[in-house]
C-alpha cells in the first residue's frame, strides 16, 4: 500500500460528487 | 516470497496493511472472521463468485417452477400473483445477484493482477461493497414470507401497478439501493485502482481488454445507478409519502418513470455484457495461439457501445404512444449499435482465422458466446425496428432475445472465465471431462428452451402471462423440457467448482499454452498478497 | 417503385404464405388482416433475410476456420493481429446495410402514426382486468371479459377452442373501415392488442393515447393485454368482431336498446330473489376475481367479505366501500364501472350469501341516492 498519494482519493471523490450530483438531479427532475 | 494460497501470510514484509505499533506479526484471522473482515482482492473475488452461484441457483429454481407451470396450459402449480411473484424475483436476482455480483468477483480477482497492483485502490470498502449484498439477498427473499408475498411488479417494477403492492415492495426498492450502492462504491473502486494504480510502463492501450471492457462498465455504473437510485425513491415516496411523480390524478406521469428506469436500464443491459466481453477476448486469443485481431478496434467498439447506450432507451417504450419523430429517433439510434457489436464478432473470428486452435472447455464456451450471442443480437436488430417491434413488445420474442444474450452471452461467459481461470486461483486444473459435459448439455439444453420461444412471441404469446391459450401449448412444452435440461446440468458444473476447489492435477504457472498477462507470470494457485512490488511492463 | 429489397420480400412472403400453416407449430407472425399488420409482415420477412444472410456469411466463416485452423489438424498459428482497411470494410457495410433497412421501416412508422381521418372512433379503457369500450360516434357503451369458465382454468373443465381468448362482449366493427382508437385506463398500465390487426396501443391511466386499424376481411381477431397490470394480467383478452356493413348496424341498434333497458332498470323496484340472482352474477364478473366464489378472499392479499364487518354492518358503509372503493389499495371503486341496479343487486347478494344472513334488500334508488352531489353520473359507461 506504498501508493498512498498516487492520487486515487482525488479520483474517488470526483466519482462521489458526480454519483450525488446525478441522483439528486434524477428526483429534481421528478419534480413538474 | 509469501507463502502460496490458504490465505495464511507470514505479514514479513516492511509494508502491510496493519499500520499502527506493530508488536511483532499477528495472523490474519481465520474461519468466519476472515471472511467478513478481509480486503483480500482474492478473498473478496472468490466471495462475489460463491454468492453469484448460490443466487443462480435459487434464481434458476423459480425459473423451473416457472417453466413446470407452463408446461400445459391451466393453472396446475401457482396461482396467478405468485406466478408474477416467481418472474419478478426470477429477474430481479439473476440481474443484480448473479450476473453483477459474478462480474464483479472476475474484476476482483483479475483487476489487481493483470496491472500489476497489490489489490484493488480501497480495500476496505471493497468488503463494503461485497458484504451489503447479502443483507439485500435476504430483504428480497425473506420478501417471499411477508404479507402479501413477494413483490410482483415485473423486475422493471413500473408504476402504477408498483404502487399498489404490500410491505414486500417496498423492501424490495431498499434491496434495490442497497444493490446499487454496492455497484457504485464497485466502480469507484475498480475506476481509481485501473487509473491510479497500474504498473510502470503499463499505458492504457497495453492494458488487456478485461479491463478496458471493466473500466468501462464502471463508469456506465457510476452514470447510471444513481439515476435508478432516484427513480425508485421516487416510487417509495409515492407509496408512502403522497408524491405523485407518477400519477396522473395529481399531476404526475407513469410514462415518466419508464423513461427513468430505462435511462437506467439500457446501459445495464450493456453493463451486463462488456465484462463478457473482456472474458471472452482473453479467452480466443489463448486458444487460437494468435494475438487478439484489432485491439484498438475493440476498444473503441467497446466506447463506441457504451456512448450509443445512453441514446437508445425509449427503444423499450415504442409502444407507449410518442411521437413518430421520437420513434424514428430511437429506432435509428438502436439500429446503430449493431455496427460497434458487428466490429467485435467479427475480430473476434478474425482472431481464431489461421489461428491454431483447441477446444478446451473455456474456449467451448467463448465459441458458443460469440455464435449464440449473435443470434441474441440479431433478434435485438429485429426489434429495433419500431414497427416490427410494435408487435414484438411484451411478447415471448423479447423473452427469447433477451435469455439469448444473458444466458448464452452473460452467463457462458461466466462459465468459460471460470474454467479459465480457476487453475490460477485454486492451483488445481478443473476435471475436463465433467467440463465438457457441462458444456454441451448446456449449450443445447439453453437452445431447447429459448429458441422455439422466437416463435411463441411472433405467433402472439404475451409475457408474463401464467396460463395461455391452446396454440401456444407445443412450444411451451418444448422449452419446459429444455429448461429442467439446462437447469439441471448446471448441478455439474457445481461439481467441477467444489472438485477443483478441493484437489486435482496440479497446475502450471502458465497453465495454458496461448495464454499471455501477467497473471500467467504467478504461481498456481496465486499467492495470497501478489505484485506487492509492481513488475516493470515493457 | 419497388426496390430489390422490397421485391425480394414479397417473393419470400408469398413462399412463405404458401407453406401449410398449422397453428400449433406457428413460426411466423399471424396471418394480416390489414394493411399495416401487411407492411409489418413484410419488414419482418426482410429483416430476417438479411439476418439470415449475415449469419450464414460470418458463421460460415467460423465454422470453417474452427475445422481447418486447429492445432490438431497440424495448422500453425499465424501472427497477424491488425488490418485498418479491413475494420473500416466491415463497419461501413453494416452500417449501408442497415440504412437499407431504415428506410422501409421509416414509412410504416410514419403510417402506423397517422390516425388522422377516421371513420369511426372508439375509446378503449384498460380496467384490472377487463376492458372498456365506448363508441363515440353512437354513444354504445359496455365491458368486454373473459368468458372462459373458471373450471377450465383450474382444470376440471375441457378447455374450449378460444379457451383464454374469448369474452362475453366483443368489440364489433365494420369491414374496411378506419376505425380510430382513445386509448387510456382505469387504474394501472394495460395495453391493448389485436397481433393480426397489427394495432397495439399502452393504456395509461389518466392520459389517452391514440392509434387506428382498418380491417381488410370480415372475420374475428383476437387478442391479449401485454403490459403486466396484476394477477389476471393474462385472464383480459380483447375480441374484435370484423363485419359486413349491414351486420354492423344491427348490432349497433341492438347494443342502444339494451342500454335504454339498462337505465330503465335503475329506476325499478326489485324483489329479494331477483336482487340475490343478478348480484350473483355481477358478483362472479367482477368480485370473485379477488375476493373468490367463497367470499373468503386470499389471505394477506384481499380481505374476506363473508362474516365481514363491512358486510353485515351498516348498509351505507357497505354501498359507500363499493362506490367508491379503498384508494391505496386494490379495491377499485365500481361506482363508474357498474350501474345503480347492478350494485344494489350486488350489495344485497354479498349481505346475504354464504353465511351472511342479514335479510337486507338494496335497492337501485338507494345508490343513485348515496351518489349524491353531482349529476346521477352516466354509471355504466366504461
Amino acid at each position: 500500500m506504498a501508493n498512498k498519494f498516487n492520487g486515487k482519493y482525488r479520483t474517488a471523490i470526483l466519482l462521489v460528487l458526480w454519483a450525488l450530483g446525478l441522483f439528486i438531479f434524477t428526483l429534481y427532475s421528478g419534480l413538474k | 516470497m509469501t507463502d502460496a494460497a490458504h490465505g495464511h501470510d507470514d505479514h514479513n514484509h516492511g509494508h502491510d496493511d496493519h499500520s499502527h505499533g506493530d508488536h511483532g506479526h499477528h495472523a490474519p484471522p481465520s474461519g468466519m472472521m476472515r471472511w467478513l473482515t478481509t480486503t483480500n482482492h482474492k478473498d473478496i473475488g472468490s466471495l462475489y463468485l460463491w454468492f453469484a452461484l448460490i443466487m443462480l441457483f435459487t434464481a434458476g429454481s423459480m425459473a423451473l417452477l416457472i417453466r413446470a407451470e407452463l408446461f400445459q396450459p391451466g393453472l396446475q402449480l401457482t396461482n396467478p400473483d405468485f406466478f408474477n411473484q416467481l418472474t419478478t424475483m426470477h429477474g430481479l436476482i439473476m440481474i443484480f445477484g448473479v450476473i453483477m455480483p459474478a462480474f464483479s468477483g472476475f474484476a476482483n480477482w483479475q483487476i489487481p493482477l493483470m496491472l500489476g497492483a497489490p489489490d484493488m485502490a480501497f480495500p476496505r470498502m471493497n468488503n463494503w461493497a461485497f458484504w451489503i449484498l447479502p443483507v439485500a439477498g435476504v430483504l428480497l427473499m425473506g420478501s417471499f414470507l411477508l404479507p402479501g408475498g413477494a413483490v410482483a411488479g415485473g423486475w422493471t417494477m413500473y408504476p402504477p401497478l408498483f404502487i399498489q403492492g404490500g410491505i414486500s415492495y417496498d423492501l424490495t426498492i431498499l434491496a434495490v439501493h442497497i444493490m446499487g450502492l454496492s455497484s457504485i462504491m464497485g466502480s469507484i473502486n475498480i475506476i481509481t485502482t485501473i487509473l491510479n494504480m497500474r504498473a510502470p510502463g503499463l499505458t492504457l492501450m497495453k492494458m488487456p481488454l478485461f479491463v478496458w471492457t471493466w473500466l468501462i462498465t464502471a463508469y456506465l455504473l457510476i452514470a447510471t445507478m444513481p439515476v435508478l437510485a432516484g427513480a425508485v425513491t421516487m416510487l417509495l415516496t409515492d407509496r408512502n409519502f403522497g408524491t405523485s411523480f407518477f400519477n396522473a390524478a395529481g399531476g404526475g406521469d407513469p410514462v415518466m418513470f419508464q423513461h427513468i428506469f430505462w435511462f437506467f436500464a439500457h446501459p445495464e443491459v450493456y453493463i451486463l455484457i462488456l465484462p463478457a466481453f473482456g472474458i471472452v477476448s482473453s479467452i480466443i486469443p489463448t486458444f487460437a495461439r494468435k494475438p487478439l485481431f484489432g485491439y484498438a478496434s475493440m476498444v473503441y467498439a467497446t466506447a463506441s457501445i457504451a456512448i450509443l447506450s445512453f441514446i437508445v432507451w425509449a427503444h423499450h417504450m415504442f409502444s407507449v404512444g410518442m411521437p413518430a419523430a421520437a420513434q424514428l429517433f430511437f429506432m435509428f439510434s438502436t439500429m446503430l449499435i449493431a455496427v460497434p457489436t458487428g466490429v467485435k464478432v467479427f475480430n473476434w473470428v478474425a482472431t481464431m482465422w489461421k489461428g491454431s486452435m483447441t477446444f478446451e472447455t473455456p474456449m467451448l464456451f467463448a465459441i458458443a458466446f460469440v455464435c449464440l450471442f449473435t443470434i441474441g443480437g440479431f433478434s435485438g436488430l429485429v426489434l429495433a425496428i419500431a414497427p416490427v417491434d410494435i408487435q414484438l413488445h411484451d411478447t415471448y420474442y423479447v423473452v427469447a432475445h433477451f435469455h439469448y444474450v444473458l444466458v448464452s452471452g452473460a452467463l457462458f461467459s461466466i462459465f468459460a472465465g471460470i474454467y479459465y481461470w480457476l487453475p490460477k486461483w485454486s492451483g488445481h486444473m478443473y476435471d475436463e471431462t465433467l467440463g465438457k459435459w457441462h458444456f454441451w448439455l448446456s449449450v443445447i439444453g439453453m437452445n431447447i428452451v429459448f429458441f422455439p420461444m422466437h416463435f411463441l412471441g411472433l405467433a402472439g404469446m404475451p409475457r408474463r402471462i401464467p396460463d395461455y391459450a391452446l396454440q401456444f401449448t407445443e412450444f411451451n412444452q418444448i422449452a419446459t423440457v429444455g429448461a429442467f435440461i439446462f437447469g439441471f446440468s448446471q448441478l455439474i458444473f457445481l461439481v467441477v467448482v467444489l472438485k477443483a476447489a478441493r484437489g486435482g492435477v496440479k497446475a502450471t504457472d502458465r497453465v495454458w499454452e496461448g495464454a499471455e498477462g501477467l497473471e500467467w507470470t504467478l504461481p498456481s494457485p496465486a499467492p495470497y498478497h501478489t505484485f506487492e512490488t509492481a513488475p516493470v511492463v515493457k | 417503385m419497388t426496390s430489390k429489397w422490397q421485391q425480394a420480400a414479397m417473393a419470400g412472403t408469398a413462399w412463405a404464405a404458401s407453406l401449410p400453416v398449422r397453428a400449433e407449430y406457428a413460426y411466423n407472425l399471424q396471418v394480416p388482416a390489414s394493411k399495416v399488420a401487411q407492411d409489418v409482415f413484410q419488414l419482418h420477412n426482410l429483416i430476417m433475410l438479411v439476418c439470415l444472410g449475415i449469419f450464414i456469411v460470418v458463421f460460415g466463416a467460423m465454422f470453417y476456420s474452427l475445422l481447418k485452423h486447429r492445432k490438431s489438424v497440424g495448422h500453425k498459428a499465424a501472427n497477424f493481429h491488425e488490418n485498418t482497411t479491413v475494420e473500416v470494410i466491415w463497419t461501413v457495410i453494416p452500417f449501408v446495410i442497415l440504412m437499407g433497412m431504415a428506410y422501409p421501416a421509416a414509412r410504416v412508422v410514419i403510417d402506423m402514426k397517422d390516425t388522422s381521418n377516421p371513420d369511426m372512433s372508439i375509446k378503449v379503457t384498460g380496467y384490472q382486468w377487463k376492458w372498456g369500450y365506448t363508441y363515440l360516434n353512437d354513444g354504445v357503451s359496455f365491458y368486454s371479459t373473459l368468458s372462459t369458465p373458471r373450471d377450465q382454468i383450474e382444470g376440471t373443465g375441457t378447455k374450449g377452442e378460444h379457451y383464454l381468448l374469448e369474452v362475453d362482449e366483443p368489440m364489433v366493427v365494420p369491414v374496411g373501415k378506419r376505425v380510430r382508437l382513445l386509448i387510456t385506463a382505469n387504474d394501472v398500465l394495460h395495453s391493448w392488442w389485436v397481433p393480426a390487426l397489427g394495432a397495439k396501443q399502452d393504456a395509461i391511466p389518466g392520459f389517452i393515447r391514440d392509434s387506428w386499424f382498418k380491417a381488410d376481411k370480415i372475420g374475428t381477431y383476437r387478442g391479449q393485454c401485454v403490459e403486466l397490470c396484476g394477477k389476471d394480467h393474462g385472464f383480459m383478452p380483447i375480441v374484435v368482431e370484423v363485419v359486413s356493413e349491414a351486420d354492423y348496424k344491427i348490432w349497433l341498434d341492438k347494443k342502444k336498446g339494451a342500454a335504454t333497458t339498462a337505465a330503465a332498470d335503475d329506476g325499478k323496484t326489485f324483489d329479494q330473489a331477483e336482487l340475490m340472482a343478478r348480484g350473483e352474477k355481477v358478483y362472479a364478473a367482477n368480485c370473485a376475481a379477488c375476493h373468490q366464489a367463497d367470499g373468503m378472499g386470499l389471505p394477506g392479499v384481499f380481505l374476506p367479505i363473508n362474516g365481514s364487518k363491512v358486510a353485515t354492518g351498516p348498509i351505507d358503509a357497505h354501498i359507500s366501500t363499493v362506490l367508491n372503493g379503498r384508494p391505496g389499495t386494490a379495491m377499485a371503486a365500481f361506482g363508474g364501472q357498474l350501474s345503480d341496479a347492478d350494485i344494489a343487486a350486488v350489495v344485497t347478494y354479498q349481505r346475504n350469501a354464504w353465511d351472511n344472513k342479514t335479510g337486507d334488500a338494496v335497492q337501485p334508488a338507494q345508490i343513485a341516492a348515496a351518489r349524491g352531489g353531482a349529476e346521477a353520473s352516466a354509471s355504466a359507461a366504461p
